[in-house]
């Protein structure tokens, strides 16, 4: 059987070929490429009608191949999807969870590697600005992501003080970009404050000199918010709203990481002050 | 076993398959085994030009020693060198490209990494640098979903050098005690540069259009010296209650802010640094230092990715450097 060199040896990490004509692909011997979907298992991937394609060393998790078309055992086959502990895991026909995609990695780390011990839902945790929260929590760009509406758990409001130059202020004629994250319209004063500039004397040589310059100083206070809810973790085709939750496996060697430098600073005796930690 | 220079093609196995010439060079499954079961210190794996699509998770356990690393260096298409000579080695569109899918292309410790080129969507890093390892010349491009790492510098010691780094929904690089980076391009993340440990050292790097540039949290006695943090869509350096860290000769430009913390420390040092953002601090206990330079950098191109400066910007000849050292003769 030949072996199809526009398609064998390739890349097509999230690539579909819906489109392109089943006679490039029919009859012939795919080596060595990824076909990996990363979204969700059984993806159509190929066109309509592939037939006699034999895959061989390739990668095709999560892509649909329909019968009269051979998988030799050298590839890889699996459903995978991403579940509410931010990992990948193995899933069965049912699209119920088996085993982690990296299970070794789960295993170093002490990590339970049973199914039902991922959580139910995924909670969506976000830090956001009162006064950003305010204009966007009803938009789809924080709607499309939330299952629930989400609950404020934590706040912290501090003053925030802007110091902008005069000159910059006086040349921009919208000056709300400088404003939008205060809880209110902030008060603005106008004060001197020290700017550094050099005076070339020659293309070698300068000297710093600090001058007294006008600044618009804009001071009200800024609350920030955590939010939480049942939530979504991605959307196929958009980009994604970043939340602070931690993958499973990355919360749990920060957790062991903290364990070590614990323990370095129980020795004592100026150890840890010296390793830095 | 004396040490072996290895040869892998992706269309391998040739001939004999034991990849002591090219003639005989292992594929991508030989070269697996070998590296899982046989690889030991002073060992190196030259790798052709070509992709290598990983079927499973590949965790090597094996170490090189801190006298004789083991080497993963790529070449172009064609080398017949045996072993290949500097002017064979792989650069930009020449390297090898690692296919991982969902899986990961980990080494242990003391491993020499150059010339790779890996995509993938795993979770915790594409490839890391374990205790004493070195990534050369990588470029890692993590498309998987929220928080999936481009580079994972795993352990103390590893070293990331002139590598590059991308994670539309995640992180570029996350970098642990002690790790070097320097000379990287990290850009199109959610976030370029994690911390995730204290001691870590970033230098001549060029962190861009990231939603944040730079995370240091809760990490502290970090130094980032002489980078360039460019159009951070929300902060450009941030932190949570890390103290004691250094920012010194670094631009910070376009960022809607440029530096923030939750918990302002003086302790964190600023100076010798340019600053031209819509707003350059949020927080009035960060202090920029005396030497501070304000205004536009002058950045050549920089949306283009040229941001080398000229002799006419606010930027040059304003570093600290030897010569700014009271008491010292230079």
């Amino acid at each position: 059987m030949a072996i199809n060199k526009k398609y064998s040896f390739k890349d097509f990490l999230d690539q579909k070929f819906i489109q392109v004509s089943a006679t490039e692909f029919n009859n012939s011997e795919i080596i060595g490429s990824c076909f990996y979907q990363q979204v969700a298992p059984d993806t159509q991937v190929f066109p309509t009608g592939i037939t006699g394609v034999r895959f061989v060393r390739c990668n095709l998790d999560n892509v649909l191949i329909p019968t009269g078309n051979i998988i030799e055992s050298d590839c890889c086959h699996r459903k995978i999807k991403v579940q509410n502990d931010l990992e990948d895991w193995v899933v069965d026909n049912s699209l119920k969870s088996v085993e982690p995609v990296n299970k070794k990695v789960f295993e170093e780390l002490g990590l339970s590697t049973d199914a039902k011990d991922i959580p139910v839902d995924f909670i969506r945790k976000e830090i956001v600005v009162k006064a950003e929260w305010l204009r966007t929590k009803d938009s789809p760009e924080v709607t499309d992501w939330f299952l629930e509406t989400p609950r404020i758990i934590s706040q912290e409001t501090k003053e925030g003080t802007k110091a902008i130059l005069k000159t910059k202020w006086n040349s921009v004629s919208d000056k709300t970009i400088w404003a939008k994250n205060f809880d209110t319209t902030p008060t603005v004063t106008q004060g001197k404050r020290p700017v550094n500039t050099r005076r070339w004397i020659d293309k070698n040589n300068y000297v710093w000199e600090t001058t007294l310059e006008d600044f618009m100083i804009l001071k009200d206070n800024i609350t920030t918010y955590t939010i939480e809810g049942k939530g979504v973790i991605l959307i196929e085709g958009r980009k994604h709203r970043p939340f602070t939750n931690l993958s499973v496996t990355f919360a749990k060697e920060q957790e062991l990481r903290q364990a070590d430098i614990d323990a370095v600073k129980a020795l004592g005796g100026g150890i840890a002050e010296r390793l830095g930690v | 076993m004396a040490a072996a220079d290895m040869y892998v093609q992706a269309d391998g196995p040739h001939g004999t398959e034991d990849g002591l010439s090219w003639a005989n060079a292992l594929g991508l499954p030989e070269w697996i085994a070998d590296m899982t079961n046989n690889a030991e210190a002073g060992d190196r794996y030259f790798v052709e030009e070509g992709t290598y699509s990983l079927t499973d998770n590949y965790a090597g356990t094996l170490n090189g020693s801190t006298a004789e690393p083991i080497y993963i260096i790529s070449v172009k298409s064609g080398t017949s060198n045996e072993p290949p000579l500097f002017s064979d080695h792989a650069f930009t569109t020449a390297r090898p490209v690692i296919a991982c899918g969902a899986y990961t292309f980990y080494h242990n410790d003391y491993w020499i990494i150059k010339n790779l080129e890996i995509t993938g969507t795993a979770s915790s890093g594409l490839i890391k640098a374990d205790t004493g390892s070195v990534l050369q010349n990588i470029k890692s491009n993590n498309t998987g979903a929220a928080g999936r790492i481009a580079i994972w510098s795993g352990s103390t010691g590893g070293r990331i050098i002139g590598c590059e780094a991308q994670s539309v929904n995640g992180v570029g690089i996350t970098a642990n005690g002690g790790n070097l980076i320097d000379a990287c391009y990290i850009h199109d993340c959610t976030d370029g540069i994690n911390f995730n440990a204290t001691g870590v050292t970033i230098v001549n790097t060029i962190i861009d259009t990231c939603v944040d540039g730079i995370n240091v949290a809760t990490r502290s006695t970090n130094n980032i010296i002489g980078c360039t943090i460019y159009n951070s869509t929300t902060i450009g350096i941030k932190g949570s209650t890390g103290v004691g860290c250094t920012i010194l000769n670094t631009i910070i430009d376009g960022c809607a802010v440029g530096v923030d913390w939750t918990t302002a420390s003086k302790s964190n040092y600023f100076d010798y640094n340019c600053w031209d953002n819509t707003d350059d601090v949020a927080d009035s206990d960060i202090v920029q230092g005396n030497s501070k330079v304000t205004g536009d950098p002058g950045m050549t191109n920089p949306g283009a990715g040229d941001f080398s400066i000229g002799t006419g910007s606010n930027c040059h000849n304003v570093a600290l450097d030897a010569g700014d050292l009271t008491g010292a003769t230079v």
